[in-house]
């Protein structure tokens, strides 16, 4: 099966980024795979520039979700309005647009929505 | 094959760019080929105001009346009816727009392949 995960809430303010990646490691641990698009404030997310200290890194954790296969897209309007660059991100993140959103409703089976 | 997905928006018009951004959404799937269904559900019904007047407050756009473009962009809108009862909104206040009961929102989840959530 194939998962899909919209994110658009920030990452440390809102537990949805953590949920959505206890969500895809067990998924993946399960044969299945994963694909997650960042929408609004959840943009900030992948972002190379989070450095969290001694809590723990989302970053560290989508980098190694991106090393086992998942398609991590983040809309392109959402982090031009709150500065985040192509060039901010971890390898394997790319901005894009909302067809990207499309792609991964029409790829995934189920598509799980974790927001306001 | 096409996809059918069902956008719920839950939050009010404004005062958050939450709706907004559920309208980008919804102009954005069929585009790419996706059935796409908006419903207005709990605060998200007042964007159906006829008496909002949200440019004289926030120079924004009447969310409303964006959304009741919808055929334009190529997706459907719908209300949830029990939400409007529950805030005794009058039929008259609102904007036309077809509302739903709580059986024929659950038949139109069941029925759709995503169900995205603003």
């Amino acid at each position: 099966m194939r998962l899909g995960f919209l994110v658009t809430t920030a990452p440390y303010t809102f537990q949805n980024m953590d949920t959505a990646i206890g969500l895809m490691e067990a998924a993946l641990a399960k044969g299945h795979s994963c694909d997650v698009f960042l929408y609004m404030d959840g943009v900030i997310s992948a972002s190379s520039n989070i450095k969290p200290g001694q809590d723990r890194s989302i970053p560290d954790k989508m980098k190694q979700l991106v090393v086992k296969g998942v398609r991590i897209s983040s809309c392109g309007v959402c982090a031009n309005y709150r500065g985040v660059k192509n060039s901010d991100y971890l390898p394997g993140i790319k901005l894009a647009g909302l067809a990207a959103l499309g792609r991964m409703i029409n790829d995934c089976d189920r598509v799980i929505t974790l927001g306001f | 094959m096409e996809k059918k997905a069902t956008i719920i928006v839950t939050k009010p018009p404004y005062g958050t760019a939450i709706m907004a951004e559920a309208f980008r959404t919804a102009m954005g799937l069929p585009a790419v080929n996706i059935e796409t269904r908006v419903v207005l559900e709990g605060d998200a019904v007042f964007a159906l105001l006829k008496s909002a007047k949200p440019k004289e407050a926030l120079n924004l756009g009447n969310m409303g009346e964006a959304f009741l473009m919808g055929e334009e962009y190529g997706f459907s809108l719908f209300s949830h009816q029990p939400s409007i009862e529950a805030r005794d909104l009058k039929q008259e206040e609102l904007m036309e727009c077809k509302a739903l009961s709580e059986d024929e929102l659950q038949i139109m989840l069941r029925e759709s392949d995503s169900i995205l959530r603003f």
